[in-house]
Parts: C-alpha cells; structure tokens; sequence
C-alpha cells in the first residue's frame, strides 16, 4: 500500500519517502493517526489522505525554499519557491488573475520574513471547476468544487504535489481594480513572472487583521509599522488612505503611522 | 512571553529541518507546523534554552538586518509554538523539575 502510494507522487517524494521510513519519522509523526483526522476533516479517502499526510511532512525537507528577492548572504539564500512557479502557471495558462499576498509578498517587496505558507488571492471568475482542473496537476486541492462548501467558504488549500508546501487559495472578485494593480515579480531563475499583491494593499490587508483583534496581534502590528517605515515612502499614499477608509482601518493606520 | 525570557523546545517535540524549510510537531503528531529556513533557524536556536533576543540577533545578523526588524516573525513563531506546548520557558522547566 505505501510503495503503491509512494510510486504515485513522484520519484523525488518516493526517494524521500524511502528515507523518511528508514528514519523513523513516518512513526515520529504519527503518520496514521494524521490520516484519520485529514480524512476526516477533508472528507476525503483514507488513500488521498495519506498522499497529503505524506506530501505534508515529506516535501518541506526537500521544498525549493522560497525566493530570491533581493541579495542575502549565500549562506542564508533565498531560492524561488516551485510551489509559486507553478502555481502561476497554472493560472497564467487559464488567463486566471491572482495575486500573491501575506509573508510571500512582504519577504518580496521589504525584506526575508517567516513563511509557513503561501497566501494567494485568485479571480473566481470563470468557475471554479477549470481552476481546480489546471491546479490539479501540480497540486493536491482539499476540497472539490463538487463540495457546496468549497464555492461558499472562499476559501480551499492546495499542497503542492513535488514539494509538499501549502498554498492557501482565497477566491475574489474584484470590482475595484485589484488585480490589474498587481506588480510582475520575476524570481531569479524563473521565466515565469508571479503576480504580486501592490505595497499599498499589502499593508492595509494587515491593518484588516488588526482590525480583526487575530492571534499575535502585538507582533503584527509591529510588522505592519515596519513595512510603512521601510516602505511608506514607496506607497501612493493617497490610495492607502483611500483603501484604509474604505475598509474601516483607519484608525489602524493612524497607530501605524504613528499619528495616534 | 517576554524577549529575554530563555525558551527551549519540549522534551518529546519533533524537529526535522535543513537549510530549505524545517517540520516541527509534538509527539503525538497533533501539531504540526512547517517553514521555510527561517523557521529552521529560529527551531535550531531552540535545541537549547535561548532567548527571543538572542534568536532574533542571530537572525538578523543572517540576513543582515537589524534585530528589531526581524524580532517580530521570531515572537510571532515563538508565541505560536508555546501556545501550542511545542516550547517551554525554561525557567519554568526548572521549576517543575524542582518541585
């Protein structure tokens, strides 16, 4: 069963996976016991689930890490991630418009940030069911469109077949010009340019967390004024304002800006 | 949590971690975090008891920036991971150890 299982993800995985069992980490994990609650949280197969459990421990070890966004030592080197090279060209190859948003993005646009996953926004429009269909090529996507839930929440997780990395898709239309504000960002060795979320929204999408009252709200808002220092002066400032009202955080802003 | 306080990882917490990413779980597999090599960093700094302080200087110093800008990423993942059980404050190991 897990030779039949580790043979269809791929050779890479299947190498890893080998090695994983010889160190005992399957076990380290307690890789069943993480099967049952996938399964059960996804609704999916007891097979499927053990494929994401898999690919969930196994690829952060050999995942291409993230990006090359500016000059770091080579001892601590930023490397474009696969997992974002193809996710864009999956959406390039539907015309899908996306953005990348979240700890991806700032690492982009400011400086190397903690990243445990890959926050992406994409243009619902064109249905769900095409979207799905490109995705699951290079992805694992835990829901179906055939799931109601799926096209009501949003909202749907995609684990990157070869290197294991979870991507958070979040479905939007927008009617206000987002996407075609995005910004061609293209990774050091990549001929694919990834799309990525503009400075201005980049930082009122984290005074919309603040708002939110999320976990670990000291340490975002930190964050939040650390990109308007390095980079406020980079920012149209009359549309940060403009986002900021329209979205209730002004007074966000203002604790940001250091006017409060 | 406070940035010089010492926290280490529990006795019994998983860490697998390269200079790509890094996977750190409790025993039971119940949680389970991933990362890219930041997050490796900061779990190699917690094998032993180390400050927040002392993990961001060393962080910064990586990435060639300064420790106030990369202290809060280290503070969010710190306050994560202790929040989940997955570290402890070692003072407080020390205590219990005592009693």
């Amino acid at each position: 069963m897990a030779a039949a299982m580790v043979a269809s993800v791929g050779a890479p995985a299947a190498a890893l996976a080998s090695n994983l069992c010889q160190t005992d980490l399957l076990h380290a994990f307690t890789f069943s016991r993480r099967c049952v609650r996938v399964s059960r949280l996804y609704g999916c197969s007891a097979e499927t689930a053990h494929a994401i459990v898999l690919r969930q421990v196994a690829g952060v070890v050999f995942a291409d890490a993230l990006l090359e966004a500016r000059q770091v030592p080579s001892s601590f080197t930023f490397r474009p991630a696969s997992a974002v090279v193809d996710l864009a060209d999956a959406l390039a190859r539907l015309n899908r418009q996306y953005l990348l948003t979240g700890s991806l993005a700032s690492s982009i646009w400011d400086r190397p940030r903690l990243v445990k996953d890959i926050d992406v926004i994409v243009d619902v429009r064109g249905g769900l069911d095409e979207l799905v269909d490109s995705l699951s090529e290079s992805f694992l996507v835990l829901a179906g469109p055939s799931d109601s839930s799926f096209a009501h929440s949003m909202y749907a997780q995609a684990v990157h077949r070869s290197s294991g990395f979870r991507i958070e898709l979040f479905f939007r239309v927008s009617g206000h010009g987002l996407y075609s504000r995005a910004t061609n960002f293209v990774y050091g060795d990549s001929a694919m340019p990834v799309r990525l979320m503009p400075l201005e929204e980049l930082l009122v999408s984290r005074l919309i967390f603040l708002g939110a009252e999320c976990p670990s709200q000291a340490a975002k808002l930190t964050g939040a004024m650390q990109l308007w220092r390095r980079c406020g002066s980079r920012m149209d400032q009359v549309r940060v304002a403009r986002l900021a009202k329209r979205f209730g955080v002004e007074q966000w802003l203002g604790r940001v800006k250091g006017e409060e | 949590m406070t940035s010089e306080n010492a926290y280490r990882l529990r006795d019994g917490v998983v860490v697998m971690a390269d200079h790509h990413g890094a996977v750190v779980s409790d025993d039971s597999g119940d949680r389970v975090y991933t990362g890219n090599e930041v997050a490796s960093y900061i779990l190699s700094e917690l094998k032993t008891a180390n400050s927040l302080r002392r993990i961001a200087s060393g962080l910064a110093a990586k990435c060639r920036m300064r420790a106030e800008d990369v202290l809060p990423d280290v503070e969010e993942f710190l306050d994560q991971l202790h929040r989940s059980g997955l570290i402890v404050a070692a003072s407080a190991e020390l205590q219990e150890g005592g009693e």
